[in-house]
């Protein structure tokens, strides 16, 4: 007789981990499936989370409390999810594991840069995307060279790989908009001298204290922010980059000349989960559906649960919140 | 020189790296809430003279101020009657930014 474990949580992210964490304070009997070879997920790698300040380790540390309890095997691949009767045998690395539940907490994926050509992202070395700026800051580095100048000027470019057709994405990654001003203020602490511009099409601050966050960068910290968005980015003046828009608050086409460019990218739906040689149902976007209105945990397969940024962009703290909604779902599921 | 009947016409794109923000500055020092405008345009929508036909814009003006960029509006067809204030989202003093705009060009006359 193989050993039944309560629950695979496939992810080894926040929200896999809160809710693993959760579990083996509660005696259950849980493996966490990562693929990389730490556990953390992107949030690992964050410098700052906003708006609690912790750094993105030191909130992975938090989740790791009772982890010892639990089996963690890194460098996996989810080969397959086969359901027997009332169990799914889950095979990782070609080895079998038989649990009462899976738990689906695969995040998301970054938006590759590189597919928004007009932005010059692989082109130029000025250009860098969010998660760059955060593993400077992580390393202690700058993420920019303005020894020639006092006065340096930076663009921090929204909705790259949100709410564009042409990539193929309709929908709006919901946390550049913080992310994107938190670093404006970052930048402008790490250049106190410099000139911080923000190009974006909406500023979707939607929970509390974010358009405090907003108001602070306009006031406090001068960020400058300009409707529009950018069409192109090409080589100027003196190594510097020439970015054109229109600034459509005023009907005027502006061009700026930079000496650094930030990408906000979005989040793209995760690699694809098979059950039974079956893709779990996903929604217009390419995230997993939830197959029940009221309990945001559960699909079409009793015993298979869905959790975090796998269901769409979430904050850290919507993540964490619905990993221990489905660390009760489980629960339940498993005492029944 | 030969003229072959067509004209050309001036560039309209404004280079914001090199325009002279020196008096969004000095009035944004003095009152630093208009850094805190959201360009909702609520002002310019109550205000009597932008809707009597005159190019009098709050909105615009803010930002046009905070870019360096030429400004459209003409503060001296402001009638100060605060309506612009009372509609403010943010409870800025909107007005006071074509007073402020007054006061400087008078400064300057003088």
């Amino acid at each position: 007789m193989k050993e039944l474990n309560d629950a695979v949580i496939i992810g080894g992210g926040i929200a896999g981990l809160q809710c693993a964490n959760i579990l083996a304070r509660r005696g259950r009997k849980v493996v966490v499936v990562e693929r990389a070879d730490t556990i953390g997920g992107h949030v690992a790698q964050w410098h700052t989370c906003y708006p609690f300040g912790l750094t993105g380790k030191e909130l992975v540390d938090k989740l790791t409390t009772h982890l010892e309890l639990a089996e963690i095997i890194t460098n996996a691949e989810v080969d397959n999810i086969e359901r027997e009767r009332d169990k799914y045998a889950v095979t990782v690395n070609g080895k079998r594991h038989d649990t009462r539940t899976v738990l689906i907490a695969t995040g998301y994926n970054l938006f590759d840069a590189h597919i928004k050509e007009e932005l010059g992202y692989g082109v130029y070395p000025r250009v860098i995307t969010s998660v760059e700026l955060e593993n400077a800051w992580n390393n202690n580095t700058m993420p920019f060279d303005t020894s020639d100048t006092d006065a340096p000027r930076f663009a921090i470019v929204h909705c790259v790989g949100s709410r564009d057709l042409k990539c193929n994405v309709t929908h709006c990654s919901k946390v550049c908009c913080m992310a994107g001003i938190k670093a404006a203020k970052e930048l402008k602490q790490h250049y106190p001298t410099c000139q911080v511009t923000n190009y974006y099409m909406d500023l979707r601050m939607f929970d509390t204290s974010y358009e405090e966050l907003y108001h602070n960068a306009q006031t406090e910290f001068n960020v400058q922010f300009v409707r529009g968005r950018i069409s192109e980015i090409s080589l100027g003046n003196k190594g510097r980059l020439k970015l054109k828009s229109e600034d459509t608050l005023l009907g005027i086409p502006i061009v700026d000349r930079v000496h650094g460019v930030v990408l906000m990218i979005g989040m793209q739906p995760p690699a694809t989960i098979k059950v039974d040689n079956e893709d779990l149902a996903k929604n217009q976007n390419g995230f997993l559906l939830q197959s029940d209105p009221i309990n945001a945990n559960l699909t079409e397969h009793p015993g298979i649960f869905i959790a975090g940024a796998c269901k769409g962009p979430k904050t850290i703290t919507e993540t964490l919140a619905d990993a221990k909604a489905v660390a009760l779902a489980i629960d339940e599921y498993v005492t029944k | 020189m030969k003229q072959f009947g067509y004209t050309t016409l001036t560039k309209k794109s404004v280079n914001i790296y090199e325009t002279d923000t020196s008096l969004w500055k000095e009035l944004s020092a003095a009152n630093p809430e208009f850094k805190g405008c959201l360009s909702c345009g609520a002002c310019t929508a109550a205000c009597p003279i932008n809707n009597s036909g005159t190019t009098l814009n709050n909105r615009r003006t803010i930002i046009e101020l905070n870019r360096g960029m030429a400004i459209t509006s003409d503060a001296a067809n402001c009638q100060m009657c605060n309506r612009c204030s009372l509609v403010c989202p943010k409870g800025l003093n909107t007005r006071r930014i074509f007073f402020e705009l007054i006061r400087k060009r008078t400064e300057e006359k003088q």
